[in-house]
């Protein structure tokens, strides 16, 4: 009769080859070496609900309370069944430690620079960005949502890894272990909802999102990371341990235990598997593979020379009128009929010794400044372009302001529409390329770009470069 | 005499201290130290960022719309741990149970690769967020550009499932 079903121990702990190995320390020499406790647990299933000393089920049952202990006993017997059915060597430990460790640093990065986006579009009075370098807004924004868009294969497969974990028994083990798991909430549900609805802002979709997506998004990001940060607390260690090599796995994969029972499906003497599925790093290149086509089917929106495999990029930079996407029109804002009326005037006052009002041709008469600007968007495209306009400091130099005045920029819209105004930093106002544009890659602006004029300044996201202006207000 | 279904726990060694009837996870976490200073103070730090997110979704509610939110970010979990798991789980068994041995990895490949990109395009395929009045948002047909992308995945799966054909041919019997 096989041994497990005799309740006896087994001789010693053998790999699978049947060759001996390490006796655990603590065993005496020359005795034969003692079977790993687990072992004999799993092996005689019938010491199941009595086997572990922290098993609240088998210390209720000692003292003879009533029904429960035999009830959590089958529970821990019923987890510990479900739990031993995921056999495969992909829900490990070191596969969980090194995808946990690519999650933390791309949900890191993708919140640092979601924090500066956020910043740079909700600017409190604190925060600039700076005027150089002019595409630090556009790297930062490209990098949020590339990072953002390839962390979804990275969480799906690690939640995938680790979803052995949920059957635990008992679930809870003491205050700080519940602590660890609720913790999980916020970082699970956080990191789907962070990812879903940047899915979806990016494709336009927003009537699974009955909120406002900045707000939310943001807000959750906080939430998100600060599960983020409770997990690493709890796991650091033990993914030190792990990836170093000594963790459990990683000792039984290089010291004690031939590869093949570690990976089971490795052939031992090639060392190479056939034919039984995915190895632990076959699965990690194929995430990382998923991960490389997005990237590679995505980037393109921002990175030019990749324009042309950008397959499902929701944006490509150079489709759109005059050659740039448009992201707000002119019907859509409301505005075609002040925008073309011969009526039209930029007023430009407040704290200004001369305020004045133009004309379009007065405008065009002044002296103007080309710039190669890129306009960059907060969802993730963004695309370089030649405008030429007035400089804005030369314009507050010619009604009598202060080269570094802080400046509000009013559009011909609704001015309780959001994004219909925007505040100009002292910093930008002073820089001789933030222009009041009136042309774009060589020709007049069309409508849709904020035809007659439209603020454009390095450095600063695609909705606060105001379209449509009528009104510079010195304050 | 090998030991049929033996696990790499079996061989486990345990520090000293350490429950010797924990299962392996917990004996190295506790080993680790899972739960010492560096726990606590991630679960401190951790929580004002919680808070920070709790207290901003709760200050911009009119914007924000609490109560959906939540909905949304525990529904996520649920629906994750209750339905695309399992489903991968039982896709993951089917694969194993009737694709050939040649085939397994390549179809696990096929399947983890072209499944994230669907995920992926899912709304731009389904053009919920295309607006007639707006050509240069969504400008492309993403159907089709989704068959391409599939088809490319689905070229280096077939060469691998040659590849491994091909390996299987020459392996002895």
């Amino acid at each position: 009769m096989d041994e497990r079903f005799t309740g006896k121990p087994p001789v010693g702990p053998v790999n699978g080859l049947g060759q001996p190995v390490d006796p655990a320390p603590g065993d005496a020499p020359g005795s034969p070496p003692t079977p790993s406790p687990f072992t004999r647990r799993v092996l005689n299933r019938a010491r199941l609900p009595t086997g572990r000393a922290r098993n609240l089920g088998a210390r209720l049952k000692d003292r003879g309370r009533g029904f429960i202990a035999p009830l959590s006993a089958r529970s821990e017997h019923e987890v510990e069944r479900i739990r031993r059915r995921f056999h495969s060597p992909l829900h490990s430990e070191w596969l969980a430690a090194v995808m946990g460790i690519g999650l933390g640093v791309s949900f890191t990065v993708c919140f640092l620079t979601g924090l500066i986006d956020y910043l740079a579009q909700h600017p409190p009075s604190w925060f600039h960005l700076p005027v150089q370098p002019i595409n630090l807004f556009r790297v930062t924004e490209g990098v949020h949502v590339l990072t953002g868009i390839m962390s979804i294969p990275l969480l799906l497969a690690k939640l995938w890894v680790v979803y052995p974990n949920f059957f635990t028994y008992p679930p809870v083990r003491n205050i700080a272990h519940a602590l660890e798991r609720l913790s999980l909430v916020p970082l699970v549900g956080g990191a789907l909802f962070e990812l879903a609805t940047g899915v979806a802002n990016i494709a336009y979709w927003y009537s699974p999102m009955p909120f406002v997506f900045t707000t939310a998004h943001f807000y959750v990001a906080w939430i998100t990371v600060g599960g983020l940060v409770v997990h690493i607390g709890a796991k650091i260690s033990l993914t030190r341990q792990v990836v170093s090599g000594r963790g459990a796995e990683d000792a039984t994969l290089r010291d004690k235990v031939p590869v093949e029972l570690v990976e089971p499906h490795i052939n031992p003497l090639t060392n190479r598997g056939f034919g039984k599925g995915l190895t632990r790093r076959g699965f990690l290149a194929t995430v990382a593979g998923g991960a490389a086509v997005l990237f590679v089917t995505v980037a393109g929106e921002t990175i030019a020379p990749l324009r042309k495999l950008a397959l499902l990029a929701p944006r490509n930079p150079v489709i759109g009128l005059q050659s740039l996407p448009v992201n707000r029109t002119a019907s859509g804002a409301n505005v075609i009929d002040d925008a073309v009326s011969s009526g039209y005037r930029l007023v430009v006052d407040g704290r200004c010794k001369r305020p004045r009002t133009f004309t379009l041709d007065e405008l065009r008469a002044l002296p103007q400044r080309a710039a190669g600007l890129p306009i960059s968007c907060v969802e993730g495209w963004s695309a370089a372009a030649e405008w030429k306009g007035i400089s804005l400091p030369t314009l507050l130099k010619l009604v009598g302001a202060k080269r570094s005045s802080q400046i509000k920029v009013e559009s011909i819209e609704d001015q309780k529409r959001p994004y219909s105004n925007s505040i100009i930093d002292p910093q930008h106002a002073a820089d001789p390329d933030t222009l009041l544009a009136l042309e774009l890659n060589g020709s007049l602006l069309d409508l849709d770009h904020g035809y007659p004029v439209r603020l454009i300044a390095p450095d600063r996201p695609g909705v606060l470069q105001t379209k449509w202006i009528r009104r510079v207000t010195v304050l | 005499m090998r030991r049929e279904g033996a696990k790499p726990d079996d061989v486990l060694t345990s520090s000293p201290g350490i429950d010797p009837e924990m299962r392996p996870q917990e004996r190295l976490e506790t080993d680790s130290g899972a739960h010492g200073i560096t726990f606590w103070i991630g679960l401190a730090v951790g929580w004002v960022a919680i808070l920070i997110g709790l207290f901003g979704i709760f200050d911009h509610a009119s914007q924000a719309n609490p109560f959906k939110v939540f909905r949304l970010l525990i529904g996520l979990n649920i629906f994750n741990d209750a339905v695309v798991v399992p489903l991968v789980l039982g896709l993951a068994f089917a694969v194993h149970r009737w694709a050939p041995r040649w085939l397994l990895v390549p179809a696990q490949v096929w399947l983890i690769i072209c499944g994230v990109v669907s995920l992926y395009a899912y709304p731009l395929v389904g053009d919920f967020g295309r607006k007639p009045s707006q050509p240069s948002e969504l400008p492309f047909n993403y159907a089709h550009n989704l068959l391409m992308v599939l088809g490319c995945i689905t070229l280096f799966c077939v060469g691998l499932a040659i590849r491994s054909w091909r390996r299987q041919r020459r392996m002895p019997a």
